[in-house]
């Protein structure tokens, strides 16, 4: 059972990130954002959850994906967490540094603590490294996998706070590819996609996940 | 109350909290997917986000006509992909070689441009592509104000398309330039002061 899913909030950008065919191959199904409350979920093993989405609407959602990381399932989820719909994810914001690879000798705060992640058979550091809005301090026993220099994480990895493995990240991605905007992006998605499938392969699911038709729920 | 609306994405984006100095405290929000329960009437101008849901503009493309043909002004800032927007055409992006790709050229002069150096629109801190990464071409009789230099349009005015005034722009979110300077005011005075005037033009029947 390795079905991907992905969360589709019907903007431009995601528009152009979801539908890119080398990207869509990857993904079983997009579940467009208005229906995600409602949505079983109880057909995938993975689901994506894109930055800049509707918090409202994410928070609705939020039992359905409790259930889904109660089942063993994965949750990534990319981008600005203000407001916080996922467990043990804490924000705080940094201002953002878009203009540092001007600089003479100029950082952009982002470090790879772990070099032997798996990610990391699949992206270099240069195509994890653009900017970032903000970082997550996550909980104990997490797995920060890039941190930012003046602390917390930017990419880390849960399989602590819930039965599920939740792999939550400040960068963002599609919104940049996208918007036809930041060639580091385009690289991280063409590594991103492959690595989540091999995640779920070494990983499946701790529980047999319903084959139960797709069905409109609610 | 507010009579400039700006559609709320509720997605978090950091730069919610500037927002309303740059409208001249005239900022109002109704979230997106409430617009068409919404009363539209004490708004003379609507702003669309970039980052809009246009599946569902799409779908109630009906609410957007309906407050254009009441004599009403619309800017838009983004890429269209759905037909929700009258007489806009599907974004094309432009191909990019070099940041001069992205510099501007004013197709023609008009107000909301006078004292504006283009190059505050093309380049934050030396970093080009943030207002326009394409086109959304303009319909036949739209009035074109900014193009690339070596390219198609990137911002237009349509008077002909709805009974109100559309401002389209392919890139970021206009407001997020407001804080330029344009002679002795700002970019946003420039825009909002437009949006008075063609609000006004529009009310006294002068529209389609």
């Amino acid at each position: 059972m390795t079905t991907i899913a992905a969360v589709y909030g019907g903007s431009a950008q995601h528009h152009r990130s979801l539908n890119e065919p080398k990207y869509r191959r990857w993904i079983d199904r997009l579940i467009y954002l208005p229906q995600l409350p409602e949505d079983p979920l109880d057909d995938i093993a993975a689901l994506l959850i894109p930055e800049r989405l509707h918090v409202g609407i994410l928070h609705r959602a939020v039992p359905g994906l409790l259930g889904l990381l109660d089942r063993g399932g994965t949750i990534v989820a990319f981008g600005e967490q203000p407001q916080p719909y996922l467990p043990g994810v804490r924000w705080e914001h940094r201002p953002t540094n878009f203009w540092w690879w001007r600089e003479p000798g100029g950082r952009s705060g982002l470090v790879v603590r772990r070099p032997d992640y798996s990610l990391f058979r699949y992206v270099t550091e240069r195509d994890v490294t653009w900017h970032f809005h903000g970082v997550v301090h996550p909980p104990a026993g997490a797995t920060t996998v890039i941190a930012c220099e003046d602390g917390g994480a930017i990419f880390y990895e849960d399989t602590v706070s819930t039965k599920g493995r939740l792999i939550v990240t400040t960068l963002d991605p599609m919104f940049h590819f996208g918007g036809y905007f930041m060639p580091a992006t385009e690289r991280f998605l063409d590594g991103f996609f492959p690595w989540l499938l091999a995640v779920l392969q070494d990983h499946p699911p701790s529980e047999s996940v319903s084959s139960t038709p797709k069905g409109g729920g609610g | 109350m507010g009579d400039l609306l700006l559609l709320d994405l509720n997605n978090g984006s950091i730069e919610a909290s500037r927002r309303n100095d740059r409208f001249a405290g005239r900022l109002a929000t109704i979230d997106l997917y409430a617009l068409d329960r919404a009363d539209l009437t004490p708004y003379r101008a609507m702003f669309v986000p970039a980052l809009s849901d246009q599946e569902w503009l799409s779908a109630h493309r009906g609410v957007i006509r309906q407050f254009l043909d009441s004599g009403r002004v619309l800017v838009f800032s983004g890429h269209l992909f759905r037909p929700w927007l009258p007489g806009g055409g599907i974004f094309i992006p432009h191909p990019i070689r070099s940041p001069r790709d992205y510099e501007l050229r004013l197709v023609q002069p008009h107000p909301i441009f006078e004292g504006v150096d283009l190059r505050h629109l093309t380049y934050r801190r030396g970093v080009a592509g943030f207002f326009a990464r394409g086109s959304n071409p303009p319909p036949l009789g739209a009035q074109p104000l900014l193009a690339f230099v070596n390219g198609p349009a990137v911002l237009y005015i349509d008077r002909v398309s709805s009974g109100g005034t559309m401002l389209v722009h392919a890139g970021n979110d206009l407001f997020g330039y407001f804080d330029i300077p344009a002679g002795e005011t700002t970019f946003g005075a420039r825009v909002l002061a437009w949006i008075d005037t063609e609000y006004e033009r529009l009310q006294q029947g002068h529209g389609r």
